[in-house]
């Protein structure tokens, strides 16, 4: 599946794109309760949390060496 | 004359080949070693044809058991071989503190492989450590201190000339059984005038150029006891004009593809007008690199972090070093550490990462100190883009803080995890570190108030935790009023592991610590909200889940191609799916804006958890229908079957037809890349059969 970067709820572009795919020739009223419904569909980010696999990187990539 | 530059390696101390070759080491392993290449590049404008060798590179060779690497005994033994098939008459090792023992074993092999080789050493390890060095190590014939772009050269020509050394400043050389120390030379005042570092003699993958080294410029003008470029670049602060940078950003793009971009220098943003000029100099070019560069808290503010952001700039390193106001005069930072918060903060909304680097061990740090030092790293935590760091205090050559303290050094099992030194340090290595404290000092420590064990476990403990946890170590700071309360507890439960290292970062550490806090947090401690438990039942469900990963690794239909009836859905690989009985976003927002946890409550939740870019899981909270939608997906129905099970549970909402629901939460689910689409076998025969390549869209 191709990477994207945003994540997170009420994404306007998600919802239009959803609505378009969905209903190509749907008049406002009906565009408007699928954008309404769009938007309480969307997941909300809540937060970065740890990983869960056996072994977890415990080193830093962004290590300040004042050596290097 | 033959010349061969071999640039220090970062990794090699690690024996553990899968801990080596982890993101974060090779990410920094592969880095382009600037400072070889910037002398190579000036070799070259000089008639010579310099070989250029990374040993990282050889290292990653030695620890891939598929390559046969391993009937050498060591890497050494290895990196020897290596060098043994390269000719030259004069070998250069940039050399730094992590990794001079290696350099210096190199160095006594090359002797005897090339007995009439000139062996010179430079860097920052053997600039300071020069007499000592020769004195100890007849392999070395001459180390080159400082600044090397006009030095080493003019050591070259007097070399193939048989000139007298007497006259070239800025190197130690023995002569008559003497070492000679000539005066420093002088800095390199017009960075401009040095040649773009010479990339093209490393082969590289393309795709390892996406980012690359760029020298910003030289030299610190602060006086931190601890750190060794006060010496090395003599603080003498110099940048790169903004013309010159951009044009070398621009080759560097046009030649590799470099997207973005790791500014190297101690402290960037010294001269604000000068970054400011920068900053409007790339913007007017057009280019939309990214970049990452090194601050202190005190030389930025609102308005330049946000034309830093606007300009590219996506990460910040914070050397904030102690979260105590005492240690700040002591250690002669002198950060004004509320400005350093806000800075932090206003870093994080800008949506940079956010490096806040700290040391602990400092000689005068008492335990009111690391207690400030801990908290300081814990409130920053709150903040999303915020990476933090925990370092042991390493006693580094030519400091102030080492000149105080060289008699009292301690060579007690517990150094700095600095410049990535190994779980398991070479046992050559580990000799001649015991033989020669003045040539290795960053291998020892300091006397400390804070017992030093404690320190080393302390720093594991909070690496390996925040990586797992990180919001939990907040709630249970917040609500113990400090971590080291817990983590005196969990030492005073734990059994003592035998390899902390390892230990903390395994699954085994958070079994261990989520069972800790059941018996002695929740059962002893009385934690006043649900908080604590709420996160652990996340944690557990996630592991759980994560053990229980049946999604499927097929290869889904594209972003682009419209959900049809015959399609099947199935969760993306690495998306866990779990339920929850506490209102987790209250945690979360309790945690961020620092406000009481007493008012978080319980109530069911759904929440999705996938791989983020940085090793780390997105956290997200599913609406209802979209879980209800989620959990249907699981891998055997066609959308046409999910869409008549959900509109048997579910009415129209909101006047939408359930059927039509179901297919926009679909939609929502791929767009959210929890799930994904893969065709049946039947759908792609019949689409073979009719000459089609795809079906038609489903409808409601």
């Amino acid at each position: 599946m191709p990477k994207k970067t945003k994540a997170g709820g009420g994404d306007t572009k998600d919802t239009e794109v959803a609505i378009i795919i969905l209903n190509h020739d749907a008049d406002a009223q009906q565009l408007a309760k699928l954008k309404a419904l769009a938007e309480s569909l969307a997941p909300q980010f809540l937060a970065k949390i740890g990983a869960t696999g056996e072994q977890v990187e415990v080193t830093v990539a962004d290590r300040h060496c004042r050596q290097k | 004359m033959q010349v061969c530059l071999v640039a220090a390696p970062i990794v090699s101390e690690l024996e553990d080949g899968p801990i080596a070759q982890s993101i974060d080491l090779r990410g920094n392993a592969l880095d382009v070693p600037l400072g070889i290449l910037s002398l190579a590049a000036v070799l070259e404008q000089n008639g010579f044809l310099p070989d250029v060798v990374d040993l990282n590179r050889f290292f990653f060779e030695y620890s891939w058991p598929e390559q046969g690497s391993y009937r050498y005994r060591d890497f050494c033994s290895f990196a020897a071989a290596r060098l043994a098939k390269i000719q030259f008459d004069v070998i250069g090792f940039s050399t730094m503190c992590s990794s001079f023992p290696l350099a210096l074993r190199l160095a006594q092999e090359i002797r005897r492989t090339h007995p009439g080789a000139m062996i010179v050493l430079g860097g920052p390890q053997a600039s300071v450590v020069d007499e000592a060095t020769l004195a100890a190590f007849a392999a070395v014939d001459v180390i080159v201190r400082g600044e090397a772009e006009v030095t080493f050269p003019r050591l070259l020509r007097a070399l193939g000339d048989r000139d007298d050394l007497s006259g070239i400043q800025g190197i130690t050389y023995r002569h008559q059984g003497r070492i000679v120390r000539n005066p420093n030379a002088p800095v390199i005042e017009d960075l401009d005038s040095l040649p773009l570092p010479a990339y093209h003699l490393l082969a590289r993958d393309r795709s390892l150029c996406f980012r690359l080294a760029l020298e910003l410029g030289r030299g610190c003008p602060f006086g931190c006891t601890f750190c060794s470029t006060n010496d090395f670049f003599h603080r003498r602060f110099r940048l790169k004009t903004p013309a010159r940078l951009i044009q070398q950003m621009s080759f560097l793009h046009q030649t590799y593809g470099t997207e973005s971009f790791d500014f190297i220098h101690d402290m960037f943003t010294f001269d604000r007008k000068r970054v400011v000029h920068f900053c409007e100099a790339l913007l007017q070019s057009g280019y939309k690199f990214n970049w990452g560069c090194d601050v202190r808290s005190d030389c930025v503010d609102r308005d330049l972090l946000a034309l830093m952001s606007r300009a590219g700039c996506n990460a910040i390193f914070f050397g904030i070093e102690t979260g105590s106001p005492r240690m700040q005069k002591v250690i002669q930072k002198g950060l004004d550490l509320e400005e350093a918060a806000r800075m932090i903060s206003l870093t994080d909304q800008e949506g940079m990462a956010t490096t806040v680097s700290t040391i602990m061990g400092y000689p005068e740090e008492e335990k009111q100190d690391l207690a400030l030092t801990v908290a300081f790293v814990m409130d920053a935590l709150r903040h999303e883009h915020v990476n933090p760091q925990l370092n042991i205090l390493a006693p580094l050559a030519g400091t102030p803080l080492l000149r105080r303290y060289r008699d009292r050094l301690l060579f007690d099992g517990h150094y700095s995890d600095m410049s990535h030194q190994g779980w398991q340090q070479d046992p050559a290595d580990r000799e001649l570190i015991r033989a020669f404290p003045e040539i290795f000092p960053n291998f020892y420590g300091v006397p400390c108030a804070v017992d030093r064990g404690y320190l080393m476990e302390l720093n594991r403990f909070f690496m390996g935790a925040e990586r797992r946890f990180r919001w939990l170590l907040i709630a249970l700071h917040q609500e113990t009023g400090h971590l080291l309360t817990v983590f005196d507890a969990w030492r005073a439960w734990r059994q003592e592991p035998a390899n902390p290292a390892k230990y903390y970062a395994s699954i085994e550490f958070s079994r261990h610590f989520q069972a800790f806090l059941k018996a002695v947090y929740l059962a002893k401690m009385k934690p006043a909200s649900i908080a604590v438990p709420g996160l652990l039942e996340l944690q557990e469900a996630l592991e759980a889940e994560s053990q229980d990963d049946t999604a499927s690794s097929g290869l889904f239909e594209p972003d682009e191609v419209a959900i049809t009836s015959d399609l099947i859905p199935h969760r993306a690989p690495g998306v866990h799916v779990v339920r929850v009985t506490t209102d987790v976003r209250a945690i979360f927002h309790a945690l961020r804006s620092k406000q009481p946890l007493q008012r978080v409550v319980r109530g069911p939740r759904v929440l999705a958890a996938s791989k983020s870019d940085d090793d780390r899981l997105k956290l997200m909270e599913l609406p209802r229908l979209l879980a209800d939608t989620l959990f249907l997906c699981e891998g055997q129905s066609t959308v046409q079957e999910i869409v008549r099970r959900f509109s048997r549970r579910h009415r129209a909402v909101g006047g939408v037809p359930a059927a039509q629901v179901c297919r926009l939460s679909l939609e929502m689910l791929r767009k959210h890349e929890l799930v994904g689409f893969l065709r049946s076998a039947s759908s792609i025969r019949a689409a073979a059969n009719r000459g089609l390549d795809s079906p038609d869209p489903v409808t409601a």
